[in-house]
This record gives C-alpha cells, sequence and structure tokens, in this order.
C-alpha cells in the first residue's frame, strides 16, 4: 500500500492536468479566510483571494521595485499638485464588474467614504483626506487638508490588505462591508472571479477573460489552506504546488541545498525592511553614546552573515536599504567591526572590564522570527567578547512587542521599515514616533522630520533626509544590522509571482497572481 | 437507576474541582506578565481603536468583574472569541477535536491491547530472561521523548526512505473523498500513530504486567488452580478479569488526557489537532482560545475520570454505588 | 548509609537492569559535574565549520552555527541534572509535608488536602506547565518550580499512605504521650520514617522532570542561555535534513539518561520488594515422573493419605529455604489431622504441596505422596498417568481444600452461587442447569448459608459467612479429603468457634477425612484425632489429640499448649527469612529448637534429636523426650480448654 498509493496518486493528478492542457495554480496560505470582504478588517486568510477577485484604485507592495511609490491599478494614471494636496485619479476605462458593470468613478467614493464612516482599518490612510469629488465617470479627484508627501505610497501599499474597491450597485443597500449576500460571493473587478469556498480547505476562483487588461495566464486558480510550514513544505517538495512563500520559507542555512537542486529556483526578494538593533538610552550603559558606538564596533555583520544567513543577506551599513537606494545617506555610514576599538571605546566610557571580566550586563531581544533569533544569539556571543555580560531574554511574539512598546528592553532586535516614503524615518526616529522605542529625541532630526513630508521638492526632501540619517548615524539610538531579504521557492518553468522581477510590475500585490505564467505557457 | 444517581452523585462532586480549574485558569492568564490589549488592536493602532477593544472585551473592568463575567459566559458554553482570528474559540477547537480524537484514539486503542497482551503473557514469566527484558524495553520505551522518537521516524522514513509523508493530515491535491481519501490519512498516520503508541506502549506493557502478575498471586488463583480450572480459564476469567480493573482505571485517566496527550507529536507531524492549536495559540498569545482549551481539555478529563468510575463500578461489584 | 538502604542498594545491584542502569546514570553524572575539565571545546563558541558530521575532531559533529555539538551535550546534562534533582527535590518536600499533614490529623484536613491531590490527577498537568511557562516567561527556575507544582501531589499521595500505617506505631504514640507538639513528631518521626517509597519514586520523578523540561523546550519554551537537550533537539528539528546529527546525539542522551532512571528506580523498588519480580506468573512445568510400578488395588484399610519424607524447598534469590524438611505422617480414611505450628513454621507450605498448588518458586525436592494408595508425587514428582498428572483427576472430586482468608480465595467479581456452578460444570459437564442449582442450595442449606445470600459477591458477605461459602465450594462435590488451610484466621472467636464446630459436624456426617493447619492449639483440638506440631519445616511431634495435649513430649509443644507467650516471637515470614536455611541446617548440626528451649542442653546443641517413638502413635524429636512424656502438662484433662483460653 505504501508503495502503491503515491504512483496512483501521481497518475491521478497528472491526468486532468494533460487532458484540459489548462493551467491550474495551487497557491499555499497559511490562514483560512475568515470572509472574503476585504474592507472590514485585515484577514491574513482572505488577502490572497480578494487581492485577486477586487481591484484597487492604486497599490504596491512591501517595497520591491526601485523608485516607484505606486502601480496604478484601477487608476491608469494620476496627477498630484504641487502642494501635494490634490490627488487627480484617471480610471481605466475598460474597467468592468464581474457582474458586467463598469467599473465608475463613484464605485471608488462610495468604497473609501464608508471605509471612513465605518472608521475600517484602511481609514488610516485616509486620515488626511478632505473631501472625495468625481468629476466624471473615469476621474477621482482627492483632496487633502494638509500637505503629505507619503499619502500616496502609504495609501498604494496599505490598499493590497484592506482598500479594496467595492460595486456600489450591489453594496450601496448594504449595511458597512461586512453583511450581505457578497460578503463571501465577492464580485470584484479583478483579474479572477469568485467559483467556490470549500470551508476549511479551499477558494476557487476562475480567469475573468474580460479581464481590463487583458486575461491572465492562469485559468483556475486554487488557494488552499496549510497552516503549517512543515506541511507546505513537504508538499511543494512532493511537486503539490509550484510556489513556496516566503512567509513558509525553511532555514536560509539549507539554501545550498535548494540551489543545487535542479528542480527548485530559488529567489531572493529585497524588501524595505531590515533587521537592525535597537538600544534604550534609559539603560544605565547604553544612554552613554560611546557605548553605544562600541556596540556598532563589536558586532560583525559577517559573521553573522556567514553563520546564520548563508552569506546571503546583504549587511546594513547605512541608516536605509538598498532597494530604497535613491534615499540612502552614502556618507552616513555605521563602522564596521572592530573589536579592539570597541574595548577601547569601552574602556572610554567609563566601563572597564570588572574583576569577573564584565563591564556591564544587557538583555538582548527579540521577535520571534527565526532571522531575529539566529542575530540576537550570536550578537550575545559577540558582545561577550568585548566584555559586556550580554544574555538572551525571549517572548513570544506579543510579549516581545508589548514590552519593547513599554520600554522594558535593553537590546533588541528589530524589522525596521524604510519605505515605501521615506517618512518612515519620523515614526521610527522623531521624539513622538510610534515605533521609537528608544527613548531617542533629538530636535533638530524632529523638526527636519515634520518638515520633510511636507515638501514636494524631491531635491529638497532628499538632503533633509540625508540630514537625518547622518543624526542618527552620529547617535546610534539604532544600529542597521542587515537588509532584509525574503526567500521564496519556485519550481522551474513558473514565473511571475509576486516576489520575481517579472511579478513586480504585473502581480503588483504580495497576493497577486495576475502575472503568473505557468510551464505550459512557456512552451 | 443507582448508576444514574450515582453518575449524578459524582456530577455534583465534580462542581467545585470544575469551579477551580476556571479560576486557576483565569488568574494565570490575569496575572501574566504582558498587555493583551496590544495584541488585539494590532501593531501599532491608533488609542481610540484600542479603547473600543478593550471595552468590547471588558479588559477595563475589574478583574472580579472579569471573572463573573467570564463564568456566566462559560456557563452558556461560550468562550469568547480567538482574539487572532475573531472566530468563536468553541468553534475553533471543537474543528480540531476529531484530527486529535483520531491520532491520540488510534494510537491508545493500539498500545493498550498491544500493551495489555504483552503485560500479560509476561506476567505469566516472572523474573524470566524474557520478562526481564521486556520490561527493560518497556521502560526504555516510555523514556523516549516522544518529539524525538517522532523526529527520528520523520527523518528515516520521510526525509531519506520517502515512503510515507512527514506532516500533515492529508495531501494537499489528494482525494477528498471515498477510499483514496482514507489511505491518504492512513498514510500520513502511520508515522505520527506509532511515535505515540510506542510510548503508551511501554506503559500499559508495564501496567499489565504488573497488574496480572499481583492478581496471579492472588489467593482466588491459587483456588481456581486447586479446583482444577485449565490454565486458560484461570488465566481469562480469575487474572485478566480482575487485572483489568486498575488497567481501566488508567485507560480512563488517559482517555481524558487523550486531548492534550499528544501536543508534542501533533507538533513534530504537524497534526492539525487541538494539540497543535495549542502550541500555536501560545506562541501567538490567543489567550482566549488558550482558556478554552485548557477547560475543555480538564472537563474532558473530569468527564473520562467519571465514565471511568461508572464502568468501574460496572465491572467490579465491590464499588459500592 | 543505614544497613537497610546499603542492602537494597546491594539487591539493586545485583540484577543486571539495575547495575546497568545504576552505572550508565553515574557515568552521565559525573561527564556532566566533570564538564568543565575536560577540555572540550566552549559549548556557545561558534568557532568551527557549520554542519560538520560527526568526525574524529568533532566526535558529534558541529551545529548551524559551527558549535562543538559533544561538548554542548556534555554541558546540556547539567542542565538535565539541575531539572531532575531540583524539580523532583521541590515537589518531595511540598509532597511529603502536605502528604503527612493529611495523613496524620485525618479529618477535614486529609478530606481537603485529598480533594486538591485529586485535582491534580484531572489537571492535564503538561499543559499547565506549558501554560505557566509560556505565560511567565521561559526560565530554568520557573520550569522547576512549575514541574514541581504539579507533580507533588504523587509525593503526596504516597507519603499520606505511609502516614496512615505509621501513626499507630508505638514510638509515634509515646513520642506523643510524652507530649511532643504535633509538628515535631511529624517531621522527627513520621516523615523520615515514611520518606523511603518516596524517595524511590524520586527517580521517577526525575525521568519525567526531565522529559518535562525536555518537551517546553522542544517547544521553544526553554531557558534561552542554557543548553538543554531538548532546545538542541528543537533546533535540530529545522536542520533535519541537512545536519540530522543535531538531533540525534541530545535525545540518545535524553533517552539513556531517563531510560537508567527509570530502570534504576525499577530496580530499587524490586531489590527492597523481591516478590514484585517474581510473584505470580503461571504453574511451572515440573519434571514428571512414571507411575510405580505394582501398585495395588487400594483396600478398605487403605489410609486416604501417605506422606513421606516430603520436602519442600523455596528459592529466594540464590537462597535456598527449606520449608518442608522431611515430613511423614498417614492419615486413614475418615481420620482428622491437626497440623500445628508458628508462622512460617511450614505448615501452610506442606498443605500446598499435597494439592500441588505451591508457588513457582517452590520445589518439592524429595518424598512420596499416596493418596487411597496411588502415588501422586513420587521421589518429589508429580506422577503422571496416561498424559494426566494423576493430582489434576483428584483436584476437588476426591480432594478439596478450604483456604485461609475466604475474602482473597474467591473470585470477588463473580457470585458465590456463580463460582459453585463453574466448578461444579468443570467437574461434571453433563450436569443440567436445574441439577447444579438444586446441588448448590443443597450444599448451602448444609453449611447455614440463607438460600437469599446464594446470589450475593464475596465482598457482600460477612466473615464467617464467606468462610462458610468457602467450605461450600470445597464440598459442592463431595470430596473425601478435605484440607483446611487456618480456616478460621480473621473472624471473631465466636464464629471461629462456630465454624470450626460446623467442620467437625459436617466431617463426622459426611465421613470425610479431614487436615486442619492452624496456629491454634485450641482449634486443632476441637475437630481432630491426631495433631502434628510442625517446627522450622519438621513434625517435632505428632500423636492422638489427648495424649499431646496430656503428655507433651516436646518443649516447644508445652510452649504451644501453655499460656506462655511464644519464647521466639513468630518467626519471620519465608520470603524475608528462612525457617532454615538448608546450608545452614546442614552446617548446624544440633536440634532446631536448642537456640529457644529453656530445657537446652549442650547434647541438643550438638547432635540432631531422633524421633523418639513413645507408643501409641505418639512420636517426638527430642533427646530428653521420653522424660517430657513422663511429665504430665499441668491440667492434662483441661488441656484443650487451657487452649482454648490462651487464644483469648
Amino acid at each position: 500500500m505504501t508503495l502503491r498509493t503515491p504512483t496512483l496518486l501521481a497518475a491521478l493528478m497528472a491526468l486532468p492536468t494533460l487532458a484540459m492542457a489548462e493551467t491550474t495554480l495551487v497557491m499555499p496560505q497559511q490562514d483560512e479566510p475568515r470572509t472574503l470582504s476585504p474592507g472590514p478588517s485585515s484577514d491574513t486568510g482572505g488577502h490572497g483571494p480578494t487581492s485577486n477577485i477586487y481591484s484597487h484604485l492604486v497599490v504596491m507592495d512591501w517595497g520591491i521595485v526601485d523608485g516607484v511609490a505606486a502601480y496604478g491599478d484601477l487608476a491608469e494614471s494620476w496627477e498630484v499638485s504641487d502642494d501635494a494636496t490634490t490627488y487627480t485619479f484617471k480610471l481605466h476605462p475598460d474597467a468592468m464588474w464581474h457582474d458586467g458593470e463598469p467599473v465608475t468613478s463613484e464605485d471608488v467614493k462610495f468604497t473609501y467614504e464608508r471605509i471612513m464612516e465605518e472608521g475600517y482599518t484602511f481609514s488610516s490612510f485616509l486620515r488626511d483626506v478632505e473631501s472625495i469629488e468625481t468629476p466624471d465617470d473615469q476621474t477621482v479627484v482627492i483632496t487633502l487638508n494638509k500637505p503629505n508627501m507619503a499619502f500616496l505610497p502609504m495609501m498604494a501599499q496599505g490598499a493590497q490588505w484592506t482598500g479594496k474597491i467595492y460595486p456600489e450597485h450591489l453594496w450601496a443597500d448594504q449595511e458597512g462591508f461586512d453583511t450581505g449576500p457578497y460578503v463571501n460571493e465577492p464580485i470584484g473587478s479583478g483579474p479572477f472571479k469568485f467559483v467556490r469556498w470549500d470551508r476549511g480547505s479551499a477558494v476557487v476562483l476562475e480567469a475573468n477573460e474580460d479581464y481590463f487588461r487583458g486575461a491572465p495566464e492562469v485559468d483556475t486558480l486554487i488557494f488552499r489552506t496549510i497552516p503549517d510550514a512543515n506541511v507546505a513544505r513537504a508538499e511543494f517538495e512532493a511537486g503539490q504546488f509550484p510556489y513556496l512563500p516566503f512567509n513558509y520559507a525553511p532555514p536560509l542555512a539549507e539554501a545550498p541545498m535548494f540551489e543545487a537542486d535542479p528542480e527548485i529556483n530559488v529567489v531572493y526578494t529585497p524588501s524595505h525592511f531590515s533587521r537592525d538593533l535597537q538600544l534604550n538610552l534609559n539603560h544605565e550603559a547604553l544612554g552613554n553614546p560611546k557605548v553605544r558606538e562600541a556596540i556598532a564596533y563589536a558586532m560583525d555583520r559577517e559573521e553573522m552573515n556567514r553563520l546564520a544567513f548563508n552569506n546571503s543577506w546583504t549587511p546594513g551599513y547605512y541608516a536605509g536599504v538598498s532597494s530604497l537606494q535613491q534615499w540612502i545617506n552614502e556618507d552616513a555610514r555605521f563602522p564596521e567591526h572592530d573589536a579592539a576599538k570597541a574595548e577601547e571605546l569601552l574602556d572610554e566610557a567609563g566601563f572597564p572590564r570588572g574583576d569577573d571580566g564584565w563591564r556591564f550586563s544587557v538583555k538582548v531581544t527579540g521577535p520571534n522570527i527565526s532571522d531575529c533569533t539566529a542575530i540576537t544569539e550570536i550578537l550575545v556571543r559577540q558582545l561577550r567578547e568585548v566584555g559586556i555580560e550580554a544574555e538572551l531574554d525571549r517572548f513570544d511574539q506579543s510579549t516581545w512587542f508589548s514590552r519593547i512598546q513599554e520600554k522594558q528592553f535593553d537590546i533588541s532586535c528589530y524589522f525596521g521599515r524604510y519605505g515605501p516614503d521615506p517618512d518612515a524615518y519620523r515614526e521610527h526616529f522623531s521624539t513622538d514616533g510610534a515605533r521609537n522605542f528608544m527613548s531617542y529625541s533629538d530636535a533638530e532630526l524632529d523638526e527636519l522630520a515634520a518638515e520633510a513630508n511636507t515638501i514636494s521638492d524631491e531635491e529638497t526632501r532628499r538632503e533633509m533626509y540625508d540630514r537625518i540619517q547622518e543624526i542618527v548615524v552620529r547617535d546610534m539610538p539604532y544600529i542597521n544590522v542587515f537588509e532584509e531579504q525574503k526567500m521564496s521557492l519556485v519550481r522551474p518553468g513558473w514565473d511571475g509571482f509576486a516576489v520575481m522581477p517579472a511579478g513586480f510590475n504585473k502581480s503588483i500585490s504580495w497576493f497577486g497572481v495576475y502575472g503568473v505564467t505557468g510551464p505550459d505557457d512557456a512552451e | 437507576m443507582r448508576l444514574l444517581r450515582y453518575f449524578l452523585f459524582r456530577l455534583l462532586q465534580m462542581f467545585p474541582i470544575a469551579l477551580f480549574i476556571v479560576v486557576i485558569n483565569f488568574a494565570l492568564i490575569h496575572l501574566a506578565p504582558g498587555d493583551v490589549s496590544i495584541l488585539l488592536a494590532g501593531e501599532g493602532a491608533d488609542p481610540e481603536y484600542m479603547q473600543s477593544i478593550r471595552e468590547s472585551y471588558g479588559l477595563d473592568r475589574p478583574l472580579h468583574e472579569q471573572l463573573g463575567a467570564y463564568l456566566g459566559q462559560i456557563l452558556q458554553g461560550d468562550l469568547g472569541l480567538s482574539f487572532r482570528t475573531r472566530e468563536p474559540v468553541i468553534d475553533i477547537i471543537a474543528e480540531r477535536i476529531p484530527a486529535t480524537l483520531l491520532l491520540a484514539g488510534t494510537a491508545l486503542v493500539l498500545a493498550s491491547i498491544a500493551g495489555v497482551a504483552i503485560g500479560a503473557v509476561m506476567a505469566r514469566r516472572p523474573g524470566s530472561a524474557l520478562d526481564t527484558a521486556v520490561t527493560t524495553l518497556s521502560i526504555s520505551l516510555f523514556s523516549i521523548p516522544v518529539f524525538w522518537l517522532g523526529l527520528m521516524l520523520i527523518l528515516l522514513f520521510a526525509v531519506t526512505l520517502r515512503w510515507l509523508p512527514s506532516s500533515g493530515m492529508v495531501s494537499i491535491a489528494g482525494p477528498r473523498e471515498g477510499l483514496g481519501f482514507v489511505l491518504d490519512v492512513v498514510r500520513h498516520m502511520i508515522l505520527p500513530v506509532t511515535a505515540l503508541a510506542a510510548v503508551w506502549l511501554g506503559q500499559y506493557v508495564r501496567l499489565s504486567r504488573a497488574s496480572v502478575s499481583e492478581t496471579l498471586a492472588e489467593p482466588y488463583v491459587t483456588t481456581a488452580r486447586a479446583i482444577g480450572f485449565p490454565e486458560r480459564r484461570v488465566m481469562t476469567r480469575f487474572a485478566l478479569r480482575n487485572a483489568m480493573l486498575p488497567i481501566v482505571t488508567v485507560l480512563g485517566l488517559e482517555l481524558g488526557l487523550l486531548l492534550s496527550g499528544a501536543v508534542l507529536t501533533e507538533t513534530v507531524f504537524s497534526w492539525p489537532g487541538l494539540g497543535r492549536l495549542i502550541y500555536e495559540a501560545i506562541l501567538s498569545r490567543d489567550t482566549p482560545v488558550i482558556m478554552g482549551a485548557f477547560l475543555i481539555m480538564s472537563f474532558t478529563v473530569m468527564l473520562a475520570a467519571l465514565l471511568t468510575d461508572l464502568l468501574y463500578a460496572a465491572l467490579d461489584p465491590r464499588v459500592r454505588l | 548509609m543505614t544497613p537497610t538502604a546499603a542492602k537494597t542498594l546491594r539487591a539493586t545491584v545485583a540484577s543486571v537492569p539495575g547495575a546497568l542502569s545504576l552505572a550508565v546514570f553515574l557515568v552521565i553524572c559525573a561527564t556532566a559535574l566533570a564538564a568543565p575539565i575536560l577540555g572540550l571545546p566552549d559549548p556557545a563558541d561558534m568557532a568551527f565549520a557549520l554542519y560538520q558530521p560527526p568526525s574524529a575532531e568533532h566526535w558529534l559533529g558541529t551545529d548551524n552555527f559551527g558549535r562543538d555539538i559533544l561538548s554542548r551535550v556534555v554541558w546540556g546534562a547539567q542542565v538535565a541534572l539541575t531539572v531532575a534533582v531540583g524539580a523532583a527535590l521541590l515537589s518531595i518536600l511540598i509532597g511529603s509535608a502536605l502528604g503527612a499533614i493529611a495523613g496524620y490529623f485525618g479529618g477535614w484536613v486529609d478530606g481537603l488536602l485529598s480533594r486538591v491531590f485529586d485535582i491534580f490527577l484531572l489537571i492535564p498537568t503538561f499543559f499547565l506547565i506549558l501554560l505557566i511557562v509560556a505565560l511567565f516567561g521561559a526560565s530554568l527556575p520557573l520550569t522547576i518550580v512549575a514541574i514541581a507544582l504539579t507533580t507533588w501531589p504523587r509525593s503526596a499521595r504516597l507519603m499520606r499512605s505511609q502516614v496512615l500505617t505509621l501513626k499507630s506505631r508505638v514510638y509515634v504514640q509515646a513520642a506523643l504521650a510524652a507530649g511532643a507538639p504535633h509538628w515535631w513528631v511529624i517531621v522527627r518521626h513520621v516523615i523520615p520514617n515514611g520518606i523511603a517509597p518516596i524517595i524511590t519514586d524520586g527517580t521517577i520523578l526525575m525521568g519525567m522532570a526531565i522529559l518535562t523540561e525536555a518537551g517546553l523546550s522542544f517547544l521553544g519554551l526553554g531557558d534561552q542561555n542554557l543548553v538543554s537537550w531538548g532546545s538542541m533537539i528543537f533546533e535540530g528539528q529545522r536542520h533535519l535534513r541537512l545536519a540530522p546529527w543535531m538531533s540525534i546525539a541530545p535525545g540518545v542522551a535524553l533517552l539513556l539518561l531517563v531510560a537508567s532512571l527509570n530502570l534504576l528506580g525499577d530496580s530499587i523498588n524490586f531489590a527492597m520488594n523481591p516478590q514484585l519480580r517474581t510473584r505470580g506468573g503461571a504453574p511451572k512445568r515440573r519434571a514428571t515422573t512414571a507411575p510405580p510400578a505394582g501398585e495395588t488395588a487400594p483396600a478398605a484399610d487403605t489410609p486416604i493419605l501417605e506422606v513421606d519424607d516430603l520436602r519442600l524447598v523455596y528459592h529466594a534469590g540464590a537462597r535456598r529455604i527449606a520449608a518442608v524438611d522431611g515430613v511423614s505422617f498417614t492419615l486413614p480414611r475418615g481420620g482428622s489431622l491437626g497440623i500445628v505450628g508458628e508462622s512460617g513454621c511450614g505448615k501452610s507450605s506442606l498443605g500446598s504441596a499435597l494439592l500441588q498448588t505451591m508457588p513457582n518458586n517452590a520445589e518439592l525436592t524429595s518424598g512420596t505422596i499416596r493418596f487411597d494408595g496411588r502415588a501422586i508425587v513420587l521421589g518429589g514428582k508429580p506422577v503422571v498417568e496416561n498424559g494426566r498428572s494423576r493430582i489434576d483427576a483428584l483436584r476437588w472430586t476426591r480432594m478439596a481444600t478450604i483456604f485461609q482468608s475466604a475474602m482473597n480465595a474467591l473470585n470477588p467479581v463473580t457470585t458465590v452461587r456463580r463460582q459453585m456452578m463453574d466448578a461444579l460444570r468443570l467437574h461434571k459437564p453433563g450436569i443440567s442447569r436445574e441439577e447444579a442449582t438444586a446441588r448448590i442450595a443443597e450444599v448451602f442449606a448444609m453449611i447455614g448459608i440463607p438460600a437469599s445470600r446464594m446470589n450475593a459477591y464475596p465482598h457482600q458477605l460477612s466473615g464467617g459467612m464467606r468462610q462458610r461459602a468457602m467450605i461450600a465450594l470445597s464440598l459442592i462435590l463431595e470430596p473425601e479429603l478435605v484440607i483446611a488451610d487456618e480456616p478460621t484466621t480473621a473472624l471473631d472467636m465466636l464464629i471461629q468457634d462456630q465454624i470450626l464446630g460446623e467442620i467437625a459436624d459436617l466431617r463426622e456426617r459426611l465421613n470425610l477425612s479431614l487436615i486442619l493447619v492452624s496456629h491454634d492449639m485450641g482449634a486443632v483440638a476441637e475437630s481432630c484425632d491426631v495433631v502434628a506440631v510442625m517446627y522450622a519445616g519438621r513434625i517435632v511431634e505428632i500423636a492422638p489429640t489427648q495424649r499431646i495435649f496430656g503428655n507433651p513430649a516436646h518443649p516447644y509443644t508445652r510452649t504451644l499448649i501453655g499460656a506462655l507467650p511464644s519464647l521466639t516471637g513468630p518467626l519471620e515470614e519465608l520470603e524475608s527469612l528462612p525457617a532454615t536455611d538448608t546450608a545452614a541446617a546442614a552446617a548446624a548440626t544440633g536440634c532446631r529448637f536448642a537456640h529457644a528451649c529453656p530445657a537446652a542442653t549442650d547434647l541438643c546443641r550438638r547432635a540432631a534429636p531422633p524421633a523418639v517413638p513413645l507408643g501409641a502413635g505418639h512420636v517426638s524429636e527430642c533427646h530428653y523426650a521420653e522424660d517430657f512424656a513422663a511429665e504430665p502438662s499441668s491440667e492434662p484433662h483441661a488441656a484443650p480448654a487451657a487452649a482454648k483460653e490462651a487464644r483469648a
């Protein structure tokens, strides 16, 4: 039985593919959808299906493309006024709902206004919106009550989760976006139409032949719920589906194994995120800038890269990430590894080695994600070598997060975000920034960051952000360690997934599969 | 009728224990460090939203009121909503129970039947070389960390030999009905059931060996032999029948712990059961799910204990009802 | 080390699993302690090439950070042992204290605490530990405390039951009478005396603690700053395909340590209670023999039972204990023989030898038993005829037995009637239901059990009723010979007399032959024609009842019938101490009773006494038998009555 069943299964599997010469794509996802209405709240299980059923106004994934602020989805083009307060979008004239009705600017206005009324998650991206007007069926004008250079990129990036456009003619009579017949049998305007939802296992979609950008290559799209990374991996290796997204990815150390396997392509995707160290400035020793500098010297990114990432990550020496290269100030650079220098600085800072060999003690924590786990483990080692008595202090994800919010930590690994707009620096480093866990405060930086968000002249903006990076690297409330890189696995012959260059401008959100082509299409 | 009254009486006795468990559960979660509301609202949510979450979950009320409300909810079978998926906890748990019952139930049935049989045979030759060897082996079996045994099985049969799937309960693209589906599930079950059953087998061999050898030394067995009953009959009618009593007790308790007993095995084999759910809930600090699972499991144990008592009463005339 | 502990240790090491597990455990302990001086690399040092398979340089390979796995396994032993010892100690500490309090004070305190112990039985403990550690943060001390918090009821239950038996002991009562406070009595007297089994259980607790800690670590809830085997496996799982050795080595270490602890606990337990290992079992296959040639058909005056030079030896470990050491007697048809002696004298072993129901560790080394003139045991071997053992053909139909302590001699889960029915149908397969029921009713009526009690379970009957049921069971097939082994022990005086009277009555009515085994001269005096007194495996004196009471010719008989307390004190149980050790007996040449005999002389200590025939079937094994026989006991004619008073 053990021997025969797989062969039988394989034969059964192969049959439909050969007979119909259709492309069926199975996409694994970790969570079962809660609903198929994307508006009310972020739903990790629903994003996959809904991102392919619905369209967005503009959209962008978490930062894989250089210099692009947003992709137009329903919006064919847009203009921004000089004072960065008026945004005029032109919609695609051929866009149609799956029931055959045309998509109009009223749909956009209806959707955004209802989101704001209901206070849904996406409303936080629309916070500065004063009015939405629809001069004609193809034009949407959004006016802000104050200049915000980050509006478009932030809204585009938020749109892929909860900012999808609903058809007004079907939803106008419903309460919110969470009641009525279309919650779980959605009618959208995206590249795939809803077919059925087998609760607990799969959501099945089919190609929308009338999609305004042309029918997709994939005929049948199935989102299969596989909560477990081990299962997903085993099934991927067994050839059950062609793409193992990064959220399931095995340890980077195994990358050489996959790279050596001709049946698997390893795809690395840069992101807007870094891995960095947040230093709590309230700590007796870490409050001293010399100590922070010493830690920067004590840290050996190359060793970390070798031990933890198979040398495949890019060490982060700047206060930015190279996927947002245009905003990086290359003159503001964190020091390279120099243990002797670190010890010297620590001596100068007034923390000589004690009789037991230790200068002071720190606890190192971080989120419960595998790369931070590796970084902190190695960091502890490296700090101990220069006489800092470092210890690990790990928690589950939410405890860790509440602790760093309450500033109950010494050093924490963190996933700093630099995009999609450099306004992210304000969030991280300004005194009242939502992600300023370090208790860092610099008057000049506060002022610069607030102002830079309102400046539309790119050159002036860049200079301001350059200065911000200088200040941050000078004071080192945090130390950049690596640029995040996502590893996904793809079967040969398949292309166009969101993480692959061919998918960057076609599949446009993490969950989009519009650009995907299978091996049959390639022939 | 007598059984029913006994049942009700025992049920009544369980009540303070159940209350105690509920209170422990509640106390543990609320004594723990960390702010639950942050998880609910999500990272970086605005304070207004956070407040509304606090209100809707009653997190800003005094603890005793929360406890009171919690007790009231439980009485109505409402275990709250999962913080993570916003689904009713009772549904999430109910959804996972069949998988756990399938895995742990199969393992328990196999282990107990084989274990009792082996133990009984060994009890007939106490102190023999075979008996010593089997005793030593069974002790070694239950000394194996089940998760490690699971890993080793995966390493051998899934990774190296590629005979069996390493994880999950069904193939992603496998059949969803009919014989094909059953076979697929069976293939997925082999390794986890083997791991779990091996460890339990050791326990049951020991238990049965001790219990049967104890009854074999009882005077009534000597009486039976003196009367001249054939050895087969002595073994079944006298020895096993009496030896089953302590075994049934352990089996009953084990049955109650079935739901939680497989946390490690389910984690290793990514078996989509209750144990795995608990593990996931703990990692994501999904408090209502953790509390709910703990309650359900404790109640299951209590129920199993109750049923065991009843079964025991039915098997052993000495139990006064 | 106390002598008992030393003895237990010796016995533990004597078994192969015991010696092996102790050795493994000690090696692991020694390695853990010696970790700093073994010259291994720093377990945290990420100094080597990653993912090196085991090699001469790295015996167990290196891990994902290039650390030496051997060194990590060795250091991990420290963590495992810390958890084991810490959790077990804490658990025993809490458990013993609370268990002692519950058992000592009883009443509502006991009720309350027992309830708490029960609750813990009903809590999924691993999950509770998981919950505690997950909520309060993973650290070794917390893990230890959490494990102890959930395992202490185990120690508490053990201690409670220990205390329940201890608290009535003389020294505890004496301490209390002397005015010692309760807590002092508990700490000074109760806990130290009850702790042994709890400490043995400690090895099991240690194993459990290690597995629990490993399980937690495997779920990612281990102490992150320590090298624990569980967390190594946790790490190794992620690298299972690339570096399987990362998870193999710590798992093997875990298995070895936990298995050695469990085996050790098991072996100690066996060493303290040796019968646990060997008790029960199926009857041993014994060497058999063919019937002797030239057996004559039994005549009317053929004795119902003849026993000649019967020897029964127990094997206890390497020792051999002769419980029956050359016993001979003859019982005429319809006669009755009382066998009397203190516990351990071998009288019950003799009884079991007659019915061939002795335990597996007992063996007949010599002797002949004839039933109705036909040998059933010859040269110590059961006689087999036509493929069937002769004794089997006699069982219950011609020769039955009344066992002592009828509570346990009857199957507790079957009704009395059903047991009789089974016995009846076993030997009379053709009997109809009605006939069987009628026969059972008849016997019940004869014994004096009301018909309404027929369907009762043994436990539902009073002690006397139960004993009557046992007698009824023995008579159901109308046997010719009944061997009653202490049929009245554990019954109150009134009932004892009734039962004995009934046995005597039945014997007359049914013309039964009877062997009555008892420790009680009075009981025997009432029912038997002849009395045999056993001491240390031998019949030291045998005589008709009147004679043995009137002219006891052995000093031991005199102590038995006198109202004096025994001079020797009760002989210890066979399992723990020999009645006579055959080796010792061979070396000793004197009289067995000499050490306790008030009249012993040098001759007694030097030479074994001969069997002195005193006429009229009176034989005594004493150098001075004739002198004793000439000197009647103080009140010869009132002897049975006196013996009866002695019992009271």
